[in-house]
């Protein structure tokens, strides 16, 4: 653009060729400055611990003493010699493919009931966004004991019912659940960014929707979900690499153990204990690459098929 | 996606640059001394706890700069979680706290490993027990000294007992005593409050156990019990959760990291705990909350003298004399463990337990009763476990989780225990 | 809230029938009451246990403090020693800061990659991902390493200076999402105008990201508010510490607890919280449909 622009121009043809130089260097060099931050931060403070991590993870290294070098050994006793390695991919996959959309589905109902046309929804906004708030402090073990303990509040209402109940985050076929429910209940994030994202929908679409008489869910489906659908991919993407990395509900809810009986052993955790509980870094970061290399996957495998759906305007 | 020819070049370059500075860096972490004898030094002390202990803890500090005109100590404290990645990572930085405050489980990676400096020259032991020091003594060096003592204990919540028209068992009592009390508050109660919490995942529990059968948990060698003991202690909480005197498993997994608060919360009419909690324990609920020694200690002994918490100096510290100094006026300072108490267990220093123990409460002066009966009767310290003993007490609770839900036999979870750990301590 | 009053007003307008609408309304506030009530049972429970004494907090199921006390508070605010205080400034200078560093980093790097060409692009936008997808327990060591050897141990730029340097991925990939969203006529407007790169950003762009802007703000806010491993690994000196290390500091795991005290700062450290996000969603409602661009 810039260059049809220098073309047009009128002057002498040294000058034309200096300016036109100059604009093309311009247009070459601009996208670099506004990288600039982001570039230093790249390759500054986060690719050389990438890599550090990298090295470790075919070390044995205690933290305490000098890494040593051992090859592929991490790798392998993962894959041959771990059953609890084991149990906690399994965990974690169910935890990604159970919360990822249950929260979705939540968060984006929710921002479209609160979108507009109430009043004091505003209110509601922040009421509903506070859990999203303390989801992550330590306070959370026990207000979820408090919620599904033996004693919380479930119970209460079932024994109401006249239903015996049980101690949900006790009990190994339901202590995942529960997690499940905490990460619905923090559901604020993405609802958040939903309600920005509807925002960005323009209004007009709608009133020539309302002329064509497409009702509201044509609406929903022809108007609101396609121009979302930017932000669906990046809520799911983010929402799925934060699934894959879950740590602190698992952490604070189980004291650390990932029990009962390893049911909320969530990778992470996993990783977490055998590196910083069992002095094993080099086997803990070749657990962290392992993951990346398989979110990396599952999110290259997202952009590829966002091609089928996703609506961009540029 | 994530490749492009056209950039491999600066790629590549960027890469080697990055980690050559991590490796340089890592290398060089910090090994500047300073020379001056007289300039100020400043000290950073390391510790976990309550607020309660951060103010004591404080006040004594502030006591240790008043006495010591040159020496400042910056009080890093914090609660108990992240403790140990804190320290972990600090370390590894180069940039540990000169002296810190460390439980037992995790002594022998750091001591094995030559972090810790030796405390033997340096610290004063007069009026510690040899046998004790012992237990803290890592590849022939004194890596930490105790900075609190307890012992195991039994809590019984009588208020609830009482109300069932039973007794608590109290002075000298068998495990067989225990199961009975405990299926009786079960039916007495209509099935609403289980006897005691279900101490099989325990492996402090259990190292009582062994103790009595003149076996021990671990020792330098690794385990130093027999198959059959722990088939049998396992069999022990079988019986009684088909008794329905232990607490469900999934109750159980509940309180898993503080069995008291099923006491405190109703759930359970008895459980283990150790000395120092029991004061903190009985104030967290209007019961009357009575405090026995373990089960089955009338015939042989079980309990002892328990380091409750350590503490130590790091090798990586440029200020050892001033640590050292640090270190001896917290344990053996009289002034210092009248200001301290007792809110990290018991003295280890007999000749500052009456400064430390003045003005207790009655809790308290129960709490002493037990400690002292241990002192006379009671089975020694363990040594020091080798390293990977950590994994071990997780393998532990693991297998006796898999019991409770029935997923195997006491007889075959024993086995699979003696295989597993013996792998994991290799 | 006036573009919220004349939302409602259009909308009232629009449907047939105001009594059947009024009767909607209240049906969908009785529901949206009742379902926060559920939503805020554990808040109910922790605000009522911050009233409670000690011996009330765990041996009683209600949320309903009796005796009423207050004592939690006073304690609480004592900050063993330091002062909550402190505690509350301390975060609120990372938070803010922060929030700076990544609305000005991020979005510099999200219009870059949304809208720019220039070489390499596609593998930057790579690593930019990958920055997301390393679990950040492995990288706390090499970090702390890094950070310890250029000084920065017991100051809050190991806080705060990666958020000018745009290492929080995750907003620049909202951002890159959102500016996707905007019609790239308006840029192609301005360059025919004449606009360079930074007068576009400035002049067309920032204004009608506001409501990612907002979104990245209060997360930023929250998220480094909440933030506990850094500040744990980083602050050595409690009159450096934030809220999530105050609060940890009452809670010892393998002895004494003062729950009471942590739950009452607890509630208190949720108002800025809460104040924040209050002033933030006013902006998120801005989005194109009210700053009045149409066609």
């Amino acid at each position: 653009m810039g260059e049809a622009r220098a073309r047009g121009s009128e002057g002498p043809r040294a000058r034309k060729a200096t300016s036109l130089r100059r604009a093309i260097l311009a247009e070459k060099i601009a996208p670099y400055t506004f990288l600039l931050p982001w570039l230093i931060g790249f390759f500054v403070i986060t690719l050389g611990p990438m890599l550090f991590s990298l090295y470790l993870s075919f070390t044995k290294f205690s933290m305490l003493a000098p890494a040593e070098w051992v090859g592929l050994d991490n790798y392998i006793k993962l894959f041959t010699n771990d059953p609890k390695y084991l149990d906690s991919i399994r965990v974690t996959l169910v935890y990604v493919l159970v919360s990822v959309p249950l929260q979705l589905a939540f968060a984006l109902a929710v921002a479209m009931v609160l979108n507009r046309g109430l009043r004091g929804l505003s209110l509601y906004r922040s009421i509903y966004y506070l859990p999203s708030l303390i989801g992550a402090s330590v306070a959370i073990a026990v207000l979820w004991r408090q919620m599904f303990g033996s004693n919380g509040l479930i119970n209460q209402v079932l024994d109401f019912f006249g239903i015996e109940g049980m101690s949900w985050i006790g009990n190994p076929e339901t202590a995942l659940g529960t997690l499940v429910v905490l990460n619905v209940w923090t559901f604020g994030s993405p609802m958040v960014i939903f309600l920005a994202a509807l925002r960005q929908v323009p209004q007009y679409l709608y009133e020539a929707a309302a002329v064509d008489g497409i009702g509201r869910w044509g609406a929903f489906r022809h108007i609101t979900l396609p121009m979302l659908s930017p932000i669906v991919l990046f809520n799911l993407i983010l929402q799925m690499i934060g699934a894959f990395q879950a740590f602190t509900p698992a952490f604070v809810v189980s004291g650390g153990t990932g029990g009962p009986v390893n049911s909320t052993l969530f990778y992470t955790l996993y990783l977490y204990q055998r590196g910083f509980t069992g002095f094993q870094m080099g086997y803990a970061s070749a657990m962290a690459w392992v993951l990346f290399l398989v979110i990396a996957v599952v999110t290259a495998a997202n952009f590829w098929f966002s091609k089928y759906w996703v609506h961009y305007d540029d | 996606m994530f490749t492009q020819r056209k950039s491999k070049g600066l790629k590549v370059a960027a890469v080697a640059a990055s980690a050559a500075m991590m490796m340089s860096l890592a290398a060089c972490a910090s090994d500047d001394s300073t020379g001056d004898a007289d300039a100020p030094i400043e000290l950073r002390m390391a510790w976990w706890g309550d607020d309660n202990r951060h103010a004591v803890t404080n006040a004594a500090l502030d006591r240790f700069e008043d006495l010591n005109p040159g020496i400042t100590v910056v009080r890093d404290f914090s609660g108990f979680d992240g403790y140990l990645d804190k320290i972990t990572t600090q370390y590894t930085g180069g940039n540990s706290p000169d002296v810190f405050q460390f439980y037992n489980e995790v002594l022998v990676e750091f001591a094995s490993r030559g972090q810790l400096s030796d405390l033997s020259a340096s610290v004063s032991q007069d009026g510690w027990d040899k046998e004790l020091l012992q237990a803290s003594t890592i590849d022939g060096e004194l890596a930490a000294m105790p900075f609190g003592l307890s012992t195991q204990g039994f809590i019984f919540d009588t208020t609830s007992v009482e109300a069932l028209g039973l007794t608590a068992p109290s002075g000298d009592y068998s495990w067989d005593d225990l199961a009975d009390f405990a299926a009786q508050v079960r039916t007495a109660s209509g099935g609403a409050l289980a006897g005691v919490t279900d101490l099989s995942h325990g492996y402090q529990v259990f190292e009582v156990w062994a103790k009595q059968q003149g076996e021990d948990f671990m020792d330098a060698e690794g385990l130093a019990f027999s198959e059959k003991t722990l088939a049998d202690y396992w069999q022990y909480w079988a019986d009684l959760r088909a008794s329905g005197g232990a607490t469900a498993p999934d109750i159980t997994s509940e309180y898993q990291g503080t069995p008291y608060d099923a006491v405190v919360a109703g759930v359970a009419a008895s459980t283990f705990l150790f000395t120092n909690q029991y004061d903190g324990v009985q104030g967290r609920t209007p019961n009357v909350i009575s405090l026995e020694r373990f089960p089955g200690e009338g015939d042989s002994a079980g309990q002892y003298m328990r380091t409750a918490m350590n503490l130590v100096i790091s090798k990586q510290s440029k200020h050892q004399e001033a640590a050292a100094k640090l270190v001896d006026f917290l344990l053996n300072d009289e002034e210092a463990n009248g200001i301290l108490g007792l809110n990290r267990g018991f003295p280890a220093n007999a000749n500052v337990i009456g400064a430390a123990s003045e003005g207790a409460n009655e809790n308290v002066q129960r709490a002493i009763e037990i400690f002292e009966s241990v002192r006379e009767n009671g089975a020694p310290a363990p040594v020091p476990a080798p390293a990977g003993a950590g994994t071990v007490n997780t393998l532990f609770a693991e297998i006796a989780q898999q019991i409770q839900f029935g997923q195997t036999t006491p007889a075959e979870g024993a086995k699979a225990f003696m295989a597993q750990a013996a792998s994991e301590l290799g | 809230m006036t573009t919220e009053a004349k939302f409602d007003q259009r909308t009232a307008a629009m449907t047939v029938g105001t009594k059947q609408s009024i009767a909607r309304s209240s049906f969908k506030h009785t529901l949206l009451i009742a379902f926060g009530l559920v939503m805020l049972y554990p808040l109910i429970w922790m605000l009522g246990a911050s009233f409670k004494d000690s011996e009330h907090i765990f041996s009683e199921v209600s949320p309903i403090p009796n005796p009423f006390i207050l004592d939690n508070y006073v304690r609480g605010w004592d900050g063993a020693g330091v002062g909550f205080g402190t505690f509350m400034i301390n975060s609120t200078i990372v938070a803010l800061l922060s929030v700076i560093g990544n609305l000005v980093a991020c979005t510099l790097a999200a219009y870059a990659f949304a809208r720019m060409q220039f070489r390499g692009k596609t593998f930057f936008f790579a690593c930019m991902m990958a920055m997301l997808m390393l679990p950040h327990h492995v990288l706390l060591i090499p970090q702390y390493i890094l950070f310890a050897n250029l000084g920065w141990v017991n100051t809050f730029l190991p806080l705060v200076i990666p958020k000018f340097l745009a290492v929080d991925a995750f907003f620049v990939f909202l951002m890159v999402q959102f500016l996707r969203g905007i019609p790239v006529e308006l840029d192609q407007a301005a360059k025919i105008d004449g606009a360079g790169p930074w007068k576009t950003f400035f002049y067309v762009i920032l204004p009608l990201l506001k409501p990612a802007l907002a979104t990245s703000a209060i997360f930023t806010f929250i998220w480094t508010w909440n933030d506990f491993l850094s500040p744990m690994i980083y602050l050595q000196d409690p009159r450096n510490y934030t809220v999530p290390l105050g609060l940890n500091a009452f809670l010892d795991a393998s002895g004494d607890s003062a729950w009471g005290a942590m739950f009452a700062m607890a509630v208190i450290s949720l108002g800025p919280l809460f104040g924040f996000f209050l002033v933030g969603q006013k902006y998120l409602v801005q989005g194109i449909a009210t700053t009045g661009l149409k066609g």
